[in-house]
């Protein structure tokens, strides 16, 4: 998969955010929403390369085009994170979850969480 | 020529004249006329170079049908010797092989000939197409290789930038943004998706709102649209050098003309900024070479530095400047017309006022009390000596220093080309004639056997003869003057009597009794004639027999008889159709009715009427 900018992954995330399609005009006020008020001519040509890139998809309804997003946000997340752990730490998982703990990017809530998972995994 | 290269041809010479025309507006009234007008006018050339329709005033068409006309005389005889050989192999079955294979091998090489001839045009246009099919596969990889070199811009500040100005200037669409190590200045390619790309230098805001507002003024203007077009003009006129001349001038003022758009909203301090970015905005030199079609910041020095000078001396149009430029569209619009081009249009008003038109007077024969008639064809012009020589020069006809007509080195009194009617007259396809001559000559011709019960008695020319001095008087009126029946220039006059009156008019033929005239047939005009091969009276009047008209001809076979209408005997019949031509006929045996044509205005019979 193509990287993906920040700012197209904002408009990805307004996309998810309306349950996977969206118009144009759903797109202004999601961003908006958020403190993003663009230009037409940036959130068109970013859908754009959105689309170039594989993410997106069009289907225009009369003269308006309804943007469909092609993988979910689940799928992208999935994706980016074994790009990650590939490119960062050669596909050694244990590798990312020790930095994650030493550096205290995990709250104690989210490693009971993370074993409960785990050891449900084993069970299986 | 084929009538395609013809069009394209004439096209061209209209252009050429009038890019001469504006090129030189444009050099007189540079500093007057604002340089939009200097860019958007060749427009108007451009529409000239691609439209082959004209009007009544026609310059260029009225040189293509001169042109015609003389190379018209040349082909048709051509055409008339091939006919003539397989007329006589028609007639002679039993003749020899060896004449036949002579005519086949002639006819086998005029066919290359001829095919090559006629699909010129063809010809011509394909490479035309092949140029243009060229560039537009030479743009297509310059943009692949931009596409490919480039990343998009993915600062969310120059976006945002690239819309507001958009905003501001209410432009539509999308434009892309991109960057490009590769390039020496920035520049916008793509037509249905616009992509203004950037170096990779960095630049200063000023500098990046300037760029995007010059490129952005391009999109506007549709400037790609208007290039690709000139470029289909140049392929299209590929061997005009003019055309490339046109091309460089509007690719300069499309830059200057883009400058001035930016630049009218700007204040003077505004206007240095935008020259700096100019200036900037120059890289290193062109790393690809820019033979393609885009609209680029910058293409030259030279240019460059005219478009600084313009800018800074940018002033509003003025009042003289606006009445030169009122003044100047109305002309060059003016010119565009008037330049005309060969088209059908001209051809068919060329036609009609050539047309055959035949049976001019009546000489009362004072021996025998009958009318007789002399029948000629209409010349469409005056012939050249060259032309007569050609026509009569191997059989002893020459010129004098002063342009009078020798034969056999005797000065010509009257000479006329044609065959005698039997007992009615003369059928004349050339006359000329000088009071001063001494002698008097016709020519005697082959008669070509139609094997139809008709004959063509305007065959072959087999030589010239000189009358005897009893015949002297009979090409003399009353007061000793040659009676030739046509006058230079009244060709028209004539053609208008006739029309109106529909039958001929004895007052206007008596008038054209002149000292020195001549006149020249012209087969090419001969074809809806007396003469024309293989058509017969019968078969004339046949086309008419269903309004009334009978034709009994002779018995003889001698080309002359009857015209019977509702079974009255017409002493004329007169046919004018709407194109012009007329087509007369004088019963052998006179008659006591006049009768004529009618036809309405899409030029179909409509019936016959009886005159006064």
């Amino acid at each position: 998969m193509r990287q993906v900018s920040e700012y197209e992954l904002e408009l990805m995330k307004a996309i998810w955010d309306n349950g996977g399609t969206a118009l144009y005009a759903e797109i202004v006020t999601s961003l908006s929403g958020k403190g993003m008020e663009w230009t037409k001519n940036t959130i068109i040509t970013l859908l754009s390369r959105l689309v170039d890139k594989g993410l997106l998809k069009t289907n225009k309804i009369g003269h308006r085009n309804k943007y469909i997003a092609v993988v979910s946000e689940e799928e992208y997340r999935t994706r980016q994170t074994e790009n990650f752990l590939d490119k960062v730490y050669e596909g050694n998982a244990k590798g990312l979850v020790s930095t994650l703990i030493q550096k205290d990017l995990l709250s104690d809530n989210d490693y009971e969480d993370l074993k409960k998972y785990w050891r449900g995994g084993e069970n299986e | 020529m084929n009538e395609i290269l013809k069009i394209v041809v004439s096209l061209s010479l209209s252009g050429t004249f009038l890019i001469f025309i504006l090129l030189l507006f444009c050099l007189f009234f540079k500093e007057k006329l604002n340089k939009s007008w200097q860019y958007y006018i060749w427009l108007i050339i451009i529409i000239r170079l691609f439209l082959p329709v004209t009007s009544e005033i026609n310059f260029v068409g009225r040189i293509f049908g001169n042109f015609e006309q003389t190379a018209g005389i040349t082909t048709k005889n051509d055409k008339q010797f091939t006919e003539n050989i397989s007329i006589q192999n028609l007639a002679e079955n039993n003749s020899s092989t060896e004449e036949q294979l002579n005519a086949q091998n002639t006819e086998l090489q005029k066919s290359w000939y001829n095919i090559l001839k006629n699909n010129s045009g063809f010809i011509w246009l394909l490479f035309g197409l092949m140029m243009f099919i060229h560039k537009i596969t030479i743009y297509q990889s310059f943009v692949k290789y931009i596409k490919a070199s480039s990343s998009a811009v993915d600062d969310i500040n120059l976006l945002e930038q690239l819309g507001s100005i958009m905003k501001q200037n209410n432009i539509k669409g999308n434009v892309e943004l991109y960057k490009n190590g590769l390039i020496a200045s920035p520049l916008l390619i793509g037509f249905f998706r616009p992509c203004i790309v950037l170096t990779n230098a960095e630049i200063t805001d000023t500098d990046f709102y300037y760029i995007i507002l010059h490129e952005l003024t391009h999109y506007k203007r549709r400037d790609m649209f208007y290039k690709w077009l000139t470029q289909f003009t140049v392929c299209l006129h590929w061997f005009n050098p003019f055309v490339y001349l046109m091309k460089y001038e509007i690719n300069r003022t499309c830059e200057l003309s883009c400058d001035e758009a930016v630049i009218k909203k700007l204040d003077i301090k505004e206007r240095k900024l935008y020259g700096n970015t100019l200036l900037n905005a120059i890289g290193a030199g062109n790393l690809y070479k820019n033979s393609a079609v885009t609209v680029t910041l910058n293409e030259s020095k030279e240019l460059l530095k005219e478009r600084l000078k313009s800018i800074m001396n940018y002033k509003r149009l003025s009042k003289t400047g606006m009445f030169i430029t009122i003044l100047s569209t109305i002309f060059i619009c003016v010119s565009a017309n008037a330049a005309g081009a060969y088209s059908d249009n001209y051809k068919k008003s060329d036609v009609s006022n050539n047309i055959t038109l035949y049976k001019l007077s009546n000489v009362v024969d004072s021996e025998k009390e009958t009318l007789k008639a002399d029948y000629y064809y209409l010349p469409p012009k005056e012939p050249s000596q060259r032309e007569i020589l050609s026509q009569y020069g191997s059989f002893g006809i020459s010129f004098d220093k002063n342009g009078k007509m020798l034969f056999e080195g005797e000065l010509v009194r009257y000479f006329w080309d044609g065959y005698y009617i039997e007992d009615c007259g003369r059928a004349i396809h050339y006359e000329y004639a000088n009071k001063d001559g001494k002698i008097d000559i016709r020519t005697t011709r082959n008669v070509i056997d139609n094997h139809d019960g008709s004959v063509n008695q305007f065959g072959e020319l087999t030589g010239i003869i000189k009358y005897n001095e009893k015949d002297f008087d009979s090409f003399v009126d009353d007061n000793g003057n040659i009676i030739v029946h046509y006058e230079v220039g009244t060709s028209d006059t004539i053609a208008e009597d006739i029309a109106e009156n529909a039958i001929y008019d004895e007052k206007v033929f008596d008038s054209i009794a002149n000292n020195e005239s001549t006149f020249i047939y012209d087969e090419t005009f001969a074809e809806s004639s007396l003469t024309q091969k293989g058509k017969t009276f019968a078969e004339i009047f046949a086309e008419y027999r269903d309004y009334g008209i009978e034709y009994k001809e002779d018995s003889k076979g001698s080309g002359r008889g009857n015209v019977y209408y509702n079974g009255k005997l017409v002493k004329h019949f007169a046919d004018q159709k709407n194109n012009g031509s007329v087509f007369t006929y004088e019963s052998k045996d006179g008659g006591k009715i006049n009768v004529y044509t009618i036809y309405d205005k899409n030029g179909k019979l409509i019936r016959i009427d009886e005159s006064r």
